[in-house]
Protein backbone atom coordinates (compact mmCIF):
# COMPACT_ATOMS: atom_id res chain seq x y z
CA UNK A 1 0.00 0.00 0.00
CA UNK A 2 0.99 3.59 -0.12
CA UNK A 3 3.00 5.41 1.91
CA UNK A 4 0.52 8.30 2.14
CA UNK A 5 -2.28 6.14 3.00
CA UNK A 6 0.28 4.68 6.34
CA UNK A 7 0.73 8.02 6.88
CA UNK A 8 -2.69 8.72 7.22
CA UNK A 9 -3.23 5.90 9.14
CA UNK A 10 -0.72 7.14 11.82
CA UNK A 11 -2.51 10.41 11.95
CA UNK A 12 -5.51 8.41 13.03
CA UNK A 13 -3.29 6.24 15.07
CA UNK A 14 -1.70 9.00 16.96
CA UNK A 15 -5.00 9.97 18.66
CA UNK A 16 -5.06 6.53 20.69
CA UNK A 17 -1.93 7.21 22.07
CA UNK A 18 -1.92 7.86 26.04
CA UNK A 19 -2.26 11.16 26.62
CA UNK A 20 -0.72 13.00 29.92
CA UNK A 21 -4.16 13.22 31.89
CA UNK A 22 -4.78 9.47 31.08
CA UNK A 23 -1.22 8.66 32.70
CA UNK A 24 -1.95 10.66 35.68
CA UNK A 25 -4.90 9.16 36.08
CA UNK A 26 -2.97 5.86 36.20
CA UNK A 27 -0.95 6.71 38.56
CA UNK A 28 -3.47 8.20 41.02
CA UNK A 29 -5.31 5.21 41.06
CA UNK A 30 -8.19 6.65 39.13
CA UNK A 31 -8.16 4.31 36.04
CA UNK A 32 -6.74 0.75 35.08
CA UNK A 33 -4.82 0.62 32.10
CA UNK A 34 -7.29 -2.16 31.63
CA UNK A 35 -10.39 0.34 31.10
CA UNK A 36 -8.27 2.26 28.07
CA UNK A 37 -9.47 0.28 24.94
CA UNK A 38 -5.95 -0.44 23.45
CA UNK A 39 -5.47 -2.58 26.41
CA UNK A 40 -8.05 -4.70 27.13
CA UNK A 41 -6.18 -7.58 28.11
CA UNK A 42 -4.85 -6.02 30.86
CA UNK A 43 -5.24 -6.54 34.51
CA UNK A 44 -3.98 -4.78 37.65
CA UNK A 45 -3.94 -8.52 39.66
CA UNK A 46 -1.47 -9.79 37.05
CA UNK A 47 1.84 -9.91 38.37
CA UNK A 48 4.43 -7.26 36.93
CA UNK A 49 6.35 -9.66 34.66
CA UNK A 50 2.69 -10.46 32.98
CA UNK A 51 1.72 -6.69 33.08
CA UNK A 52 4.97 -5.40 31.16
CA UNK A 53 4.87 -8.36 28.72
CA UNK A 54 0.71 -7.00 27.78
CA UNK A 55 2.29 -3.48 27.55
CA UNK A 56 4.98 -4.72 25.39
CA UNK A 57 3.17 -7.15 23.18
CA UNK A 58 0.63 -4.14 22.18
CA UNK A 59 3.63 -2.15 20.96
CA UNK A 60 4.90 -5.04 18.98
CA UNK A 61 1.41 -5.30 17.61
CA UNK A 62 1.29 -1.66 16.36
CA UNK A 63 4.56 -1.48 14.80
CA UNK A 64 4.12 -4.95 13.16
CA UNK A 65 0.81 -3.79 11.92
CA UNK A 66 2.22 -0.44 10.02
CA UNK A 67 5.65 -2.70 8.98
CA UNK A 68 2.70 -4.93 7.13
CA UNK A 69 1.17 -1.44 5.57
CA UNK A 70 3.85 0.28 4.08
CA UNK A 71 5.92 -1.14 1.37
CA UNK A 72 8.35 -3.73 1.79
CA UNK A 73 11.61 -1.78 2.22
CA UNK A 74 10.50 0.95 4.54
CA UNK A 75 8.31 -2.16 6.58
CA UNK A 76 11.61 -3.89 7.03
CA UNK A 77 13.05 -0.65 8.31
CA UNK A 78 10.18 -0.30 10.87
CA UNK A 79 10.60 -3.56 12.09
CA UNK A 80 14.22 -2.56 13.05
CA UNK A 81 12.30 -0.97 16.56
CA UNK A 82 11.14 -4.60 16.99
CA UNK A 83 14.75 -5.61 16.34
CA UNK A 84 15.95 -3.16 19.47
CA UNK A 85 14.01 -5.45 21.92
CA UNK A 86 15.54 -8.72 20.51
CA UNK A 87 19.06 -6.95 20.44
CA UNK A 88 17.95 -5.70 24.28
CA UNK A 89 17.66 -9.07 24.93
CA UNK A 90 20.74 -10.68 23.76
CA UNK A 91 22.08 -8.18 25.96
CA UNK A 92 20.02 -9.59 29.09
CA UNK A 93 21.23 -12.69 27.87
CA UNK A 94 25.01 -11.44 28.07
CA UNK A 95 24.46 -10.34 31.87
CA UNK A 96 22.57 -13.68 32.41
CA UNK A 97 25.55 -15.63 31.11
CA UNK A 98 27.87 -14.01 33.92
CA UNK A 99 25.51 -13.47 36.73
CA UNK A 100 22.29 -15.21 37.69
CA UNK A 101 19.44 -16.43 35.15
CA UNK A 102 16.68 -16.65 38.05
CA UNK A 103 15.61 -13.73 37.82
CA UNK A 104 15.85 -12.30 34.16
CA UNK A 105 13.28 -11.74 31.94
CA UNK A 106 13.36 -11.08 28.28
CA UNK A 107 10.81 -9.77 25.51
CA UNK A 108 8.62 -11.50 24.27
CA UNK A 109 9.28 -10.74 20.81
CA UNK A 110 11.29 -12.96 18.10
CA UNK A 111 12.31 -12.96 14.98
CA UNK A 112 16.00 -14.23 14.28
CA UNK A 113 16.92 -15.48 17.56
CA UNK A 114 13.83 -17.33 19.40
CA UNK A 115 12.96 -15.96 22.68
CA UNK A 116 12.69 -20.02 24.37
CA UNK A 117 16.33 -20.86 22.83
CA UNK A 118 17.49 -17.54 24.21
CA UNK A 119 16.47 -18.20 27.54
CA UNK A 120 17.87 -21.86 27.58
CA UNK A 121 21.21 -20.90 26.57
CA UNK A 122 23.60 -21.29 29.45
CA UNK A 123 27.02 -21.42 28.32
CA UNK A 124 29.00 -19.01 26.12
CA UNK A 125 29.71 -21.85 23.21
CA UNK A 126 25.91 -21.88 22.70
CA UNK A 127 25.53 -18.30 23.08
CA UNK A 128 27.90 -17.73 20.04
CA UNK A 129 25.98 -20.05 18.08
CA UNK A 130 22.62 -18.47 18.75
CA UNK A 131 24.76 -15.15 17.44
CA UNK A 132 25.32 -16.89 13.69
CA UNK A 133 21.67 -17.11 13.33
CA UNK A 134 21.32 -12.92 13.45
CA UNK A 135 21.41 -10.36 10.71
CA UNK A 136 23.59 -8.25 12.97
CA UNK A 137 27.09 -9.91 10.95
CA UNK A 138 28.49 -9.72 14.26
CA UNK A 139 31.89 -10.85 14.15
CA UNK A 140 32.43 -14.21 16.00
CA UNK A 141 35.96 -13.38 17.01
CA UNK A 142 35.28 -10.05 18.58
CA UNK A 143 32.12 -11.97 20.66
CA UNK A 144 34.51 -14.74 21.43
CA UNK A 145 37.23 -12.53 22.66
CA UNK A 146 34.83 -10.61 25.07
CA UNK A 147 33.20 -13.60 26.20
CA UNK A 148 36.53 -14.97 27.35
CA UNK A 149 37.46 -12.27 29.09
CA UNK A 150 34.20 -11.33 30.62
CA UNK A 151 33.82 -7.66 29.66
CA UNK A 152 29.88 -7.53 29.75
CA UNK A 153 29.95 -3.70 29.37
CA UNK A 154 31.59 -4.11 26.46
CA UNK A 155 29.94 -6.94 24.99
CA UNK A 156 27.00 -4.76 25.42
CA UNK A 157 28.39 -1.78 23.77
CA UNK A 158 29.39 -4.02 20.73
CA UNK A 159 25.97 -5.34 20.68
CA UNK A 160 24.81 -1.61 20.41
CA UNK A 161 27.15 -0.75 17.48
CA UNK A 162 26.35 -3.99 15.37
CA UNK A 163 22.36 -2.94 16.05
CA UNK A 164 22.96 0.64 14.28
CA UNK A 165 25.25 -0.77 12.03
CA UNK A 166 22.61 -3.01 10.76
CA UNK A 167 19.57 0.15 10.58
CA UNK A 168 22.48 2.47 8.39
CA UNK A 169 22.60 -0.79 6.34
CA UNK A 170 18.82 -0.82 5.89
CA UNK A 171 18.81 2.82 5.54
CA UNK A 172 21.84 2.55 2.84
CA UNK A 173 20.30 -0.05 0.74
CA UNK A 174 17.23 2.48 0.60
CA UNK A 175 18.69 5.93 1.10
CA UNK A 176 16.46 7.55 -1.66
CA UNK A 177 12.99 6.80 0.57
CA UNK A 178 14.46 6.61 3.99
CA UNK A 179 17.26 9.59 4.37
CA UNK A 180 14.75 11.98 5.53
CA UNK A 181 14.25 9.81 8.41
CA UNK A 182 19.11 10.42 8.91
CA UNK A 183 18.76 13.19 11.18
CA UNK A 184 16.49 12.15 13.58
CA UNK A 185 18.26 8.63 13.50
CA UNK A 186 21.63 10.11 14.52
CA UNK A 187 20.33 11.80 17.40
CA UNK A 188 19.41 8.16 18.32
CA UNK A 189 22.59 7.10 17.64
CA UNK A 190 24.20 10.31 19.53
CA UNK A 191 22.60 9.66 22.88
CA UNK A 192 23.66 6.23 22.74
CA UNK A 193 27.15 7.24 21.77
CA UNK A 194 27.00 9.56 24.77
CA UNK A 195 25.68 6.80 26.89
CA UNK A 196 29.50 4.25 25.83
CA UNK A 197 31.26 7.34 26.26
CA UNK A 198 30.02 7.83 29.78
CA UNK A 199 29.51 4.25 30.76
CA UNK A 200 33.15 3.22 29.26
CA UNK A 201 35.21 6.46 28.99
CA UNK A 202 36.44 8.16 25.94
CA UNK A 203 39.99 6.20 26.02
CA UNK A 204 38.17 3.10 25.69
CA UNK A 205 36.07 3.54 23.27
CA UNK A 206 38.25 5.13 21.28
CA UNK A 207 40.64 2.59 21.57
CA UNK A 208 42.32 1.43 18.49
CA UNK A 209 40.78 -2.03 18.68
CA UNK A 210 37.53 -0.82 20.21
CA UNK A 211 37.37 2.07 17.82
CA UNK A 212 36.72 -0.19 15.13
CA UNK A 213 34.29 -2.71 16.72
CA UNK A 214 32.06 0.26 17.95
CA UNK A 215 32.42 2.11 14.53
CA UNK A 216 28.38 1.48 14.54
CA UNK A 217 27.82 4.54 17.35
CA UNK A 218 29.00 7.03 15.23
CA UNK A 219 26.13 9.04 13.51
CA UNK A 220 25.30 7.62 9.89
CA UNK A 221 27.99 9.07 7.14
CA UNK A 222 30.29 10.00 10.41
CA UNK A 223 31.76 6.28 10.61
CA UNK A 224 35.73 6.70 11.85
CA UNK A 225 35.59 10.19 13.00
CA UNK A 226 36.24 10.64 16.58
CA UNK A 227 33.90 12.44 18.56
CA UNK A 228 34.23 13.24 22.37
CA UNK A 229 31.95 13.57 25.10
CA UNK A 230 31.49 17.02 25.20
CA UNK A 231 30.74 17.65 21.48
CA UNK A 232 28.37 14.58 21.43
CA UNK A 233 26.53 16.48 24.51
CA UNK A 234 26.83 19.88 22.61
CA UNK A 235 25.16 18.13 19.54
CA UNK A 236 22.42 16.39 21.62
CA UNK A 237 21.61 20.42 22.39
CA UNK A 238 21.93 19.81 26.42
CA UNK A 239 24.02 22.57 27.59
CA UNK A 240 27.33 21.32 28.62
CA UNK A 241 27.51 23.11 32.22
CA UNK A 242 24.24 21.31 33.19
CA UNK A 243 25.29 17.79 31.74
CA UNK A 244 28.50 18.29 33.80
CA UNK A 245 26.45 18.35 36.97
CA UNK A 246 24.65 14.88 36.22
CA UNK A 247 27.86 13.33 35.14
CA UNK A 248 29.70 14.32 38.23
CA UNK A 249 26.98 13.06 40.73
CA UNK A 250 26.60 10.14 38.53
CA UNK A 251 23.18 10.63 37.31
CA UNK A 252 23.46 9.18 33.46
CA UNK A 253 20.01 8.02 33.32
CA UNK A 254 18.65 11.60 34.42
CA UNK A 255 21.52 12.73 31.43
CA UNK A 256 19.66 10.19 28.74
CA UNK A 257 16.11 11.30 29.99
CA UNK A 258 16.80 14.22 29.04
CA UNK A 259 18.63 13.69 25.38
CA UNK A 260 15.45 11.65 24.74
CA UNK A 261 12.65 14.03 25.73
CA UNK A 262 14.94 16.75 23.89
CA UNK A 263 14.60 13.83 20.71
CA UNK A 264 10.87 13.65 20.88
CA UNK A 265 10.69 17.15 20.78
CA UNK A 266 12.66 17.39 17.36
CA UNK A 267 11.13 14.82 15.94
CA UNK A 268 7.60 16.61 17.02
CA UNK A 269 8.74 19.48 15.16
CA UNK A 270 10.01 17.57 12.08
CA UNK A 271 7.03 15.52 11.76
CA UNK A 272 4.67 18.62 11.89
CA UNK A 273 6.65 20.25 9.06
CA UNK A 274 6.80 16.64 7.10
CA UNK A 275 2.83 15.90 7.85
CA UNK A 276 2.64 13.56 5.02
CA UNK A 277 6.18 12.05 4.83
CA UNK A 278 7.56 8.58 6.38
CA UNK A 279 8.57 11.05 9.65
CA UNK A 280 5.66 11.24 10.63
CA UNK A 281 6.13 7.15 10.96
CA UNK A 282 8.87 7.43 12.54
CA UNK A 283 7.43 10.17 14.67
CA UNK A 284 4.70 7.74 15.64
CA UNK A 285 6.53 4.73 16.38
CA UNK A 286 8.58 6.70 18.51
CA UNK A 287 5.60 7.65 20.30
CA UNK A 288 4.66 4.49 20.61
CA UNK A 289 7.94 3.09 22.46
CA UNK A 290 7.47 6.07 24.70
CA UNK A 291 4.30 5.20 25.42
CA UNK A 292 5.45 1.34 26.20
CA UNK A 293 8.43 3.13 28.46
CA UNK A 294 6.52 5.27 30.46
CA UNK A 295 4.02 2.73 30.95
CA UNK A 296 7.16 0.43 31.91
CA UNK A 297 8.05 3.23 34.63
CA UNK A 298 4.33 3.55 36.30
CA UNK A 299 4.05 0.27 37.10
CA UNK A 300 7.75 -0.41 38.03
CA UNK A 301 7.24 2.80 39.93
CA UNK A 302 4.16 1.60 41.66
CA UNK A 303 5.56 -1.57 42.77
CA UNK A 304 8.15 -0.62 43.76
CA UNK A 305 6.10 2.41 46.23
CA UNK A 306 8.00 5.01 44.66
CA UNK A 307 5.62 8.23 45.50
CA UNK A 308 3.35 9.20 42.92
CA UNK A 309 5.29 12.43 41.86
CA UNK A 310 8.81 10.90 41.66
CA UNK A 311 7.17 8.51 38.81
CA UNK A 312 5.78 11.63 37.02
CA UNK A 313 8.90 13.15 36.94
CA UNK A 314 9.87 9.98 35.15
CA UNK A 315 7.79 10.41 32.37
CA UNK A 316 8.19 11.52 28.82
CA UNK A 317 4.94 13.22 27.63
CA UNK A 318 4.26 15.56 24.48
CA UNK A 319 0.77 16.00 24.39
CA UNK B 1 19.07 -25.81 102.17
CA UNK B 2 15.35 -24.56 100.35
CA UNK B 3 13.81 -22.02 102.24
CA UNK B 4 10.38 -23.81 103.01
CA UNK B 5 12.82 -26.43 104.76
CA UNK B 6 14.12 -23.95 107.89
CA UNK B 7 10.57 -24.41 109.84
CA UNK B 8 11.68 -27.93 110.40
CA UNK B 9 15.34 -26.79 111.51
CA UNK B 10 16.25 -28.23 114.68
CA UNK B 11 16.79 -25.11 117.29
CA UNK B 12 20.36 -25.47 117.82
CA UNK B 13 23.39 -23.83 118.08
CA UNK B 14 24.74 -25.72 114.95
CA UNK B 15 21.87 -24.78 112.96
CA UNK B 16 22.52 -21.39 114.35
CA UNK B 17 26.19 -20.43 112.63
CA UNK B 18 24.81 -22.61 109.29
CA UNK B 19 22.29 -20.47 109.33
CA UNK B 20 24.01 -17.31 109.67
CA UNK B 21 26.81 -18.39 107.11
CA UNK B 22 23.68 -19.04 105.03
CA UNK B 23 22.85 -15.56 105.36
CA UNK B 24 26.39 -14.17 104.85
CA UNK B 25 26.13 -16.18 101.52
CA UNK B 26 22.91 -14.54 100.30
CA UNK B 27 23.83 -10.98 100.89
CA UNK B 28 26.96 -11.18 99.39
CA UNK B 29 25.28 -12.71 96.70
CA UNK B 30 22.56 -10.20 96.26
CA UNK B 31 25.34 -7.50 96.25
CA UNK B 32 27.24 -9.27 93.86
CA UNK B 33 23.99 -9.86 91.76
CA UNK B 34 23.49 -6.04 92.46
CA UNK B 35 26.73 -4.66 91.03
CA UNK B 36 26.53 -7.53 87.82
CA UNK B 37 23.09 -5.05 87.36
CA UNK B 38 24.93 -2.09 87.57
CA UNK B 39 27.10 -3.33 84.84
CA UNK B 40 24.80 -4.08 82.56
CA UNK B 41 22.41 -1.57 82.84
CA UNK B 42 26.10 0.79 81.80
CA UNK B 43 26.44 -1.09 79.23
CA UNK B 44 22.90 -1.25 78.12
CA UNK B 45 22.58 2.67 78.09
CA UNK B 46 26.22 3.01 76.10
CA UNK B 47 23.83 0.64 73.62
CA UNK B 48 20.98 2.99 73.68
CA UNK B 49 23.44 5.75 73.20
CA UNK B 50 23.94 4.46 70.10
CA UNK B 51 20.70 3.52 69.00
CA UNK B 52 19.92 6.73 69.04
CA UNK B 53 21.22 7.29 65.40
CA UNK B 54 18.78 4.23 64.19
CA UNK B 55 16.35 7.13 63.10
CA UNK B 56 18.92 8.89 60.50
CA UNK B 57 20.59 5.39 59.72
CA UNK B 58 16.71 4.86 58.33
CA UNK B 59 16.05 8.01 56.94
CA UNK B 60 19.38 7.21 55.08
CA UNK B 61 18.15 4.11 53.88
CA UNK B 62 14.98 4.72 52.46
CA UNK B 63 16.09 7.69 50.15
CA UNK B 64 18.70 5.43 49.02
CA UNK B 65 16.05 3.40 48.53
CA UNK B 66 13.99 5.22 46.60
CA UNK B 67 16.75 6.67 44.30
CA UNK B 68 17.39 2.74 43.46
CA UNK B 69 13.30 2.59 42.79
CA UNK B 70 14.21 5.68 40.47
CA UNK B 71 17.00 3.89 39.07
CA UNK B 72 14.69 0.59 38.23
CA UNK B 73 12.29 2.60 36.98
CA UNK B 74 14.20 5.13 34.78
CA UNK B 75 16.19 2.31 33.12
CA UNK B 76 13.84 -0.34 33.26
CA UNK B 77 12.75 -3.97 34.67
CA UNK B 78 14.49 -5.63 31.65
CA UNK B 79 17.86 -3.99 32.42
CA UNK B 80 17.84 -3.61 35.82
CA UNK B 81 17.16 -7.63 36.87
CA UNK B 82 19.86 -8.78 34.63
CA UNK B 83 21.89 -5.99 36.20
CA UNK B 84 21.34 -6.83 39.61
CA UNK B 85 22.15 -10.71 38.70
CA UNK B 86 26.03 -9.68 38.14
CA UNK B 87 26.48 -8.80 41.97
CA UNK B 88 28.16 -11.52 43.89
CA UNK B 89 26.16 -10.90 47.37
CA UNK B 90 27.31 -10.42 50.47
CA UNK B 91 28.21 -13.34 52.55
CA UNK B 92 27.89 -13.01 56.40
CA UNK B 93 27.90 -15.78 59.02
CA UNK B 94 26.73 -15.49 62.72
CA UNK B 95 28.68 -15.88 65.66
CA UNK B 96 27.89 -15.87 69.42
CA UNK B 97 29.60 -12.91 71.04
CA UNK B 98 29.95 -12.35 75.00
CA UNK B 99 28.42 -8.82 76.34
CA UNK B 100 29.13 -8.45 80.02
CA UNK B 101 29.03 -12.55 80.54
CA UNK B 102 25.78 -12.61 78.32
CA UNK B 103 25.98 -14.70 75.00
CA UNK B 104 24.88 -12.24 72.26
CA UNK B 105 24.44 -13.60 68.76
CA UNK B 106 26.15 -10.97 66.37
CA UNK B 107 25.91 -11.04 62.44
CA UNK B 108 29.38 -10.55 61.16
CA UNK B 109 29.53 -9.78 57.30
CA UNK B 110 32.52 -11.92 56.12
CA UNK B 111 32.24 -10.74 52.71
CA UNK B 112 31.01 -7.21 50.56
CA UNK B 113 28.78 -7.46 47.63
CA UNK B 114 31.27 -7.73 44.30
CA UNK B 115 30.22 -5.19 42.24
CA UNK B 116 32.81 -5.51 39.52
CA UNK B 117 31.38 -6.87 37.05
CA UNK B 118 28.95 -3.90 36.90
CA UNK B 119 30.36 -1.10 34.96
CA UNK B 120 27.66 1.36 34.42
CA UNK B 121 28.61 4.33 36.95
CA UNK B 122 25.33 5.24 38.25
CA UNK B 123 24.39 1.17 39.29
CA UNK B 124 27.53 1.15 40.91
CA UNK B 125 27.41 4.03 42.75
CA UNK B 126 23.64 3.66 43.33
CA UNK B 127 24.60 0.08 45.13
CA UNK B 128 27.12 0.69 46.77
CA UNK B 129 25.51 3.84 48.44
CA UNK B 130 22.33 0.82 49.64
CA UNK B 131 25.47 -1.34 50.37
CA UNK B 132 27.02 1.15 52.78
CA UNK B 133 23.55 1.86 54.49
CA UNK B 134 22.86 -1.53 54.71
CA UNK B 135 25.85 -2.18 56.63
CA UNK B 136 25.07 0.15 59.36
CA UNK B 137 21.61 -0.94 59.46
CA UNK B 138 22.94 -4.55 60.29
CA UNK B 139 25.14 -2.99 62.87
CA UNK B 140 22.10 -1.09 64.31
CA UNK B 141 20.49 -4.81 64.01
CA UNK B 142 23.33 -6.21 66.46
CA UNK B 143 23.13 -3.49 68.70
CA UNK B 144 19.37 -4.55 69.03
CA UNK B 145 19.70 -8.06 69.53
CA UNK B 146 22.18 -6.92 72.20
CA UNK B 147 19.67 -4.60 74.08
CA UNK B 148 17.32 -7.65 74.11
CA UNK B 149 19.23 -10.40 75.20
CA UNK B 150 21.28 -7.90 77.74
CA UNK B 151 17.57 -6.61 79.20
CA UNK B 152 16.24 -10.30 79.66
CA UNK B 153 19.35 -11.09 81.67
CA UNK B 154 18.52 -7.88 83.38
CA UNK B 155 15.05 -8.50 83.93
CA UNK B 156 16.55 -12.20 85.20
CA UNK B 157 18.51 -10.59 87.79
CA UNK B 158 16.30 -8.02 89.02
CA UNK B 159 13.66 -10.68 89.52
CA UNK B 160 16.50 -13.04 91.60
CA UNK B 161 17.59 -9.53 93.20
CA UNK B 162 13.88 -8.93 93.88
CA UNK B 163 13.36 -12.45 95.60
CA UNK B 164 16.81 -12.57 97.41
CA UNK B 165 15.52 -9.02 99.23
CA UNK B 166 12.11 -9.58 100.06
CA UNK B 167 11.73 -13.24 100.29
CA UNK B 168 14.89 -14.98 100.79
CA UNK B 169 16.84 -12.77 103.25
CA UNK B 170 13.85 -11.90 105.24
CA UNK B 171 13.22 -15.32 105.68
CA UNK B 172 16.57 -16.31 106.73
CA UNK B 173 16.39 -13.42 109.61
CA UNK B 174 13.42 -14.50 110.78
CA UNK B 175 14.62 -17.83 111.10
CA UNK B 176 17.38 -16.55 112.75
CA UNK B 177 15.90 -15.09 115.21
CA UNK B 178 13.30 -17.72 116.15
CA UNK B 179 16.40 -20.50 116.65
CA UNK B 180 18.23 -17.57 118.47
CA UNK B 181 15.11 -17.16 120.49
CA UNK B 182 14.72 -21.25 120.84
CA UNK B 183 18.22 -21.28 121.59
CA UNK B 184 18.10 -18.56 124.70
CA UNK B 185 14.95 -19.67 125.83
CA UNK B 186 16.79 -23.55 126.34
CA UNK B 187 19.81 -21.60 127.65
CA UNK B 188 17.89 -20.05 130.51
CA UNK B 189 15.78 -23.38 130.86
CA UNK B 190 19.18 -25.13 130.98
CA UNK B 191 20.09 -22.31 133.31
CA UNK B 192 17.34 -22.37 136.03
CA UNK B 193 17.31 -26.08 135.84
CA UNK B 194 20.94 -25.95 136.85
CA UNK B 195 20.50 -23.45 139.50
CA UNK B 196 17.46 -25.43 141.08
CA UNK B 197 19.21 -28.72 140.97
CA UNK B 198 22.03 -26.72 142.43
CA UNK B 199 19.76 -25.32 145.58
CA UNK B 200 18.83 -29.02 146.09
CA UNK B 201 21.72 -30.30 146.20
Amino acid sequence: MSLVYAVVRCHGLVQHLLKREQYLSIIYNEVSLGDIEEYRGYKDEYPLDRRLEIITRRFIERVTFLSKIVEYKIGDFLMTFLDYLELENLKVKLRTLYGKEENAIYYPYSRFINVNELRKVRTDYAFLRLLRREPYRMRMDIMRRILRRGDIALGEAYLDACYYDYVKRIIRRNERTLKVLIKFLNYEILRKLTYWLLVLGEEKVYEPITREMLQGLMPYNEEGRRIALERAIRRLGINIAEARKYIETGRIADLMHIARERELHILQRGARRNSLSLVFIYYYIQLCREEMYNLYRIFIGKENNLPSEAIIGTLITLF
Amino acid sequence: MSISSLQFLPASRGTLVKLRRQLNLVVRGKEILEMRREQLVKELFEIMDKLKERGGIEHEYLRVLEEVCRLRTLRGEYEYRSITSLIEPPEAEVLLISIQGVTVPQVRITRDPDLSKIKDPEYRMAFERLWKVLKRLFELANLEVAVEKLSRQLNYINRIVNSLEKNVIPNLKETIRYVEEKVNEEMLEEFVRLREVAKEV
